[in-house]
């Protein structure tokens, strides 16, 4: 509550009092004054006066906190009009209720009670009547001045920056908002190279085309009031002097963005450890793009392939997967899915002309989850049709061949790479304690060697109570930049005892395409439909925004009844990069 | 300041001779209070209302109910209060006080309405200087107007004749075909046209506007004119009036759903045929905005129904809410209440959206649609699901006061004001982003509220005299 509403109630109270004034001369008159005492068993008309004219100046408050000062041309009979609705509330409430209840124990809500409070009824009209009018009229008086000021904005004292806008980010910026409603006095400002928020888990599902790209994305912006984003890069951090430096556009001059406090939840980039061909020629799956350009990438191999008639070269329709945790397993099923869906609008495509394979380098697929799970996921694809090669890993690739350590390569045009991260080149430059590339921070998840800068997500190697570090999932990006944000305030308000961070996942799910997923919910196991049910079903609800929802649901929906759309934007002579040589070598007396 | 003060004295002559004329003159009255009084105070109370009106142009649809609110508020103060203290009685707020009071409170409500005719056709003429004008889209207003009447004539078709719009003399209703009275349904739904035009307002003040014409249109219609036409005496007197109790209660359930189809109608002709580019700038489209309405209007009432439930388990009356759905015990009764109040709650967020400002405003707004329900509900709709007799007459009412009629009012304030907090909320987040702050404490009314709370506490008033019968 504001001060100025304060003082209004004060004014109620007052008007209230001379409502009460005039309401309890009328009831001397008429004798009725006693009764009034009577409420509380007392048999004393000075009594009577002193409580009825305590009620009538609480009342009058309620009427200040509740009421407002009108303007225009009718102000005072807005007031009155407004008074002696009240004032007929009141006697509902008060004469009418609770009068009865104090005297007898219960309500009297019979006819010949009215009746006989009818005269109540007419003294609460004519008290909120007053009420009404006194309050238009001091209030306009006594705090006319104030509210006719301009509102002076509240200076900035403290200014927080936050960059990446992904599930740490946006949770830690999420967080602020509702902190912001009381501290007028901070500024916050989230960077981020994207205007949206990306919705990871099911990015796999708009490569494969069941998902429409912008609906897993919603816009940063919608999500805050009080936070402001501004969409740039960052180049770079100088912790020195307390400053960002934000790029707003290619070959712009940088921006200088001060701050007190700094969070850094820029994630994480694909990283091809140094082998050949990764960089120019493999597939990631990080970003809305990538999955656009691999679903393109799809569609435009089935489109040449059916060109060829029947003779397909085998390297062509290979689609191999390097990694095989939760985004190789799932990105294997989707595409697996797409092309099977899709072959039936490609006659000389069959089925057999396709391979899908999956490296991995352990000797069990998704070992996150228990290896009784990542076996049955294993085997339900492997039924489908899906290639596993464990213990293999690529050593490099070329435009149609995938490079395996010490196993002959594979004839393949596509590789997925969802394996290999590395921090985001920012913090590469950085100058801070780090841990394993990552930045170290403490359990409070503030920098152990910078005190302004605090790091969650995949860039940050938060460590739990027991040092090790926690994995780079996204519910632990979310839980720690809440946390962050909450800490980030008490630090700022001069708390010493920060909250750490402690976090147990609540459960691992994995898609595996087909109305088949696996789950690991605490000691639980789940596989096959029902999980399927459970992964949809939690990740819709943890998908930001009813819209996104509904749009999401929607594109489940759809794909229940039709196929899955094969429609392809790019333009024949407007290849990709590693589509290019494709294209030369397909053209009309190339291979065949 | 000359202006106005030269209009109040003018219409203050006027009403002098009006009233010396009722006062003296007419043996048709049995005015209670002294007729020099009167006759000062209602040329005080006539120019003290050019002020408070505030010089302006409103259009009668307005200034039709600030006279009359104004009528009663001056009755109230006046006869009511002053007389009495003048003549040592003290304020004559008793039953037995108001019951010899009531001829003069029709009096100057009656005074209140012609004054409320008399202001915009005096305004035109003498501050205005233009000459008198008629709205402009009087035409379509009637086209409209009339539709509504036969669509509401439709819904009330076996009532009508009990209600009685309009009197007509030397037929008995017994003997009328029904179609008389569906073609006085539509000339009403064309006078209400002609007197609401278009107004910007959201489709629930629209409805008590419509139930509080009603209330005026029995002052007007049934206790005065039809009584003249008849050729006996005004039924001024409360135990007159309360003769025609079922007329009230009828016609103010008419004219709300008949100015609630005329408001739907006006904005479908809007919506259709105009090209209202700045009126729907709003932030979200219009299923959002409605979903939302349901959705706070559904919320505030579970609120407002457990308020209620308090009242209903006081009284008893859960089996009897059971009965609607064919049960009986108390608990299925619980159920059909919170299944009543939260389509009634979201008829609320729908109705009412955007209009309210302040907590004080869903205080009033919340009353007058809690007083509308207990018109339709325990009057109406429960009499006729039941199959009892007694749909819409005193005895409905007199069943229904006090206790559902302070718990449709609790009801109704508490919704409205839990479904403000939710639109708060969020305009205060609207404000924040563009750097100001949503104040409730300082507001602009819209015309028509002040009067139109004012009668429903007229009502308020003289619904436990009209009921008080020996």
């Amino acid at each position: 509550m504001d001060a100025i509403r304060r003082r209004a109630i004060w004014i109620g109270v007052v008007a209230g009092l001379v409502g009460g004034l005039v309401l309890g001369v009328a009831l001397t008159n008429r004798g009725i004054m006693a009764n009034v005492a009577g409420l509380f068993h007392l048999d004393n008309s000075l009594f009577g006066w002193i409580i009825h004219l305590f009620l009538s100046a609480i009342i009058g408050g309620l009427y200040g906190f509740w009421f407002s000062i009108f303007k225009g041309s009718s102000k005072y009979s807005d007031g009155a009009a407004s008074g002696m609705i009240y004032g007929f509330v009141w006697w509902g409430l008060g004469a009418m209720t609770l009068a009865p209840i104090l005297q007898q124990g219960r309500v009297a809500w019979t006819l010949p009670a009215a009746m006989a409070t009818f005269p109540l009824l007419i003294g609460y009209l004519v008290y909120g009547l007053v009420l009404g009018i006194t309050f238009q009229i001091l209030g306009e008086l006594l705090l006319g001045r104030v509210l006719a000021q301009p509102v002076v904005p509240i200076p900035i004292t403290h200014r927080v920056v936050i960059l990446g806008s992904g599930f740490g980010g946006m949770a830690a910026a999420q967080r602020w908002e509702t902190h912001l409603a009381k501290h007028p006095e901070i500024s916050v400002t989230l960077i981020s190279d994207n205007n949206y928020s990306l919705f990871t888990p099911m990015l796999a599902e708009v490569a494969s085309g069941a998902l429409e790209a912008p609906h897993i994305s919603s816009s940063v912006r919608a999500f805050f009031n009080r936070v402001r984003f501004r969409r740039a890069v960052v180049a770079s951090i100088d912790t020195q002097a307390h400053t960002v430096h934000i790029q707003p556009r290619e070959n712009a001059d940088l921006v200088a963005l001060p701050y007190d406090q700094l969070l850094l939840s820029l994630g994480s980039t694909p990283f091809d450890f140094g082998l050949p061909g990764i960089n120019d020629y493999a597939f990631t799956l990080k970003t809305l793009e990538d999955a656009i350009t691999l679903r393109d990438h799809v569609l435009t191999l089935l489109e040449h392939a059916d060109l060829l008639g029947g003779e397909i070269p085998p390297e062509m329709l290979t689609f191999v997967v390097a990694g095989g945790g939760f985004s190789g397993m799932e990105v294997v099923a989707e595409l697996f899915d797409f092309v099977h869906s899709a072959i039936r609008y490609y006659p000389s495509i069959r089925p057999e002309d396709t391979r899908f394979i999956l490296v991995h380098s352990g000797e069990h697929v998704l070992p996150e989850l228990s290896s009784s799970l990542g076996d049955y996921a294993q085997h339900k694809l492997a039924r489908r049709g899906i290639a596993f090669m464990l213990g293999a890993r690529v050593a490099g690739c070329t435009t149609n061949s995938v490079l395996l350590k010490d196993v002959e390569a594979l004839n393949a045009r596509t590789l997925i790479w969802t394996t290999g991260n590395k921090p985001h080149p920012v913090l590469q430059a950085l100058e801070v304690a780090k841990s394993n590339n990552r930045i170290q921070t403490d359990t409070a998840l503030r920098s152990v060697s910078h005190p302004a800068l605090w790091a969650v997500g995949d860039c940050a190697f938060n460590p739990d109570p027991d040092g090790k570090p926690y994995a780079p999932t996204a519910q632990n990006a979310s839980r720690s930049g809440k946390l962050a944000a909450d800490n980030m305030l008490a630090a700022w308000q001069g708390q010493t005892q920060l909250t750490p961070f402690v976090f147990k996942p609540l459960g691992l799910l994995v898609v595996l395409g087909q109305r088949t997923a696996a789950a690991e919910i605490g000691d639980w196991k789940f596989s096959g439909l029902l999980a399927w049910f459970m992964w949809r079903g939690i990740y819709l609800s943890k998908l930001p925004g009813l819209e996104k929802k509904v749009r999401v649901l929607l594109d489940w929906i759809v794909e229940f009844f039709f196929p899955r759309d094969i429609v392809l934007t790019q333009r024949v002579n407007a290849p990709r990069h590693s589509d290019s040589e494709l294209m030369t070598e397909q053209k009309p007396g190339g291979a065949a | 300041m000359m202006k106005r003060l030269s209009l109040g004295i003018f219409l203050a002559a006027c009403t002098a001779v009006v009233l010396a004329v009722i006062l003296t003159g007419s043996p048709r009255t049995e005015m209670g209070g002294s007729s020099g009084f009167n006759l000062l105070w209602g040329a005080f109370w006539t120019v003290l209302f050019v002020f408070i009106v505030g010089l302006r142009a409103l259009p009668l649809r307005d200034t039709l109910l600030w006279g009359a609110s104004y009528g009663f508020v001056g009755w109230l103060i006046g006869p009511a209060t002053i007389a009495g203290i003048l003549t040592g009685h003290g304020p004559l707020w008793s039953i037995a006080e108001f019951s010899e009071l009531f001829p003069d409170l029709i009096a100057y409500l009656l005074f209140g309405i012609a004054l409320g005719v008399a202001y915009p056709i005096l305004y035109q003429l003498y501050i205005d200087r233009q000459g008198l004008r008629l709205p402009a889209d009087l035409r379509w207003a009637v086209v409209r107007g009339t539709l509504a009447g036969a669509l509401v004539g439709l819904i009330f078709i076996n009532r009508l004749p009990q209600i009685g719009l309009l009197p007509l003399p030397g037929m008995s209703a017994e003997m009328t075909p029904t179609v008389v009275f569906w073609v006085l349904s539509v000339l009403v739904g064309a006078i209400l046209g002609m007197v609401v035009v278009d107004s910007e307002e959201r489709a629930g003040v629209g409805l008590i506007r419509g139930m509080v014409y009603g209330l005026l249109w029995w002052l007007l219609v049934v206790l005065t004119i039809h009584s003249l036409i008849s050729g006996e005496k005004v039924a001024w007197t409360l135990n007159a009036a309360q003769a025609y109790v079922d007329n009230l209660l009828g016609l103010m359930l008419f004219g709300g759903i008949l100015a609630l189809f005329y408001h739907l109608i006006t904005r479908l002709q809007n919506a259709l045929f105009s090209d209202d580019v700045g009126m729907n700038g709003r932030d979200e489209g219009i299923g959002a905005r409605n979903l939302r309405a349901l959705g706070g209007g559904i919320v505030g009432s579970l609120f407002g129904g457990a308020a209620f439930t308090f009242v209903m388990v006081q009284v008893g009356v859960l089996p009897t809410i059971a009965g609607i759905l064919g049960g009986s015990s108390a608990l299925f009764g619980l159920f059909v209440h919170f299944l009543i109040s939260v389509i009634i709650g979201a008829m609320y967020g729908l109705l009412f959206a955007d209009q309210v400002d302040s907590y004080g405003g869903a205080i009033g707004w919340g009353t007058a649609y809690g007083l509308f329900w207990w018109l339709l509900g325990p009057i109406t709709l429960l009499p006729l699901l039941l199959g009892k007799e007694g749909v819409l007459s005193a005895g409905a009412a007199l069943a229904a006061y006090p206790p559902s009629f302070l718990g449709h009012v609790a009801y109704g304030a508490i919704t409205a004001m839990y479904f403000f907090w939710l639109e708060q909320r969020r305009k205060r987040e609207i404000a924040a982003s563009q750097g100001t702050v949503a104040s409730t404490l300082v507001v602009d009314a819209t015309p028509v509220q002040s009067p139109l709370w004012i009668l429903l506490m007229l009502l308020a008033v003289i619904v436990p005299l009209l009921l008080n019968k020996p």
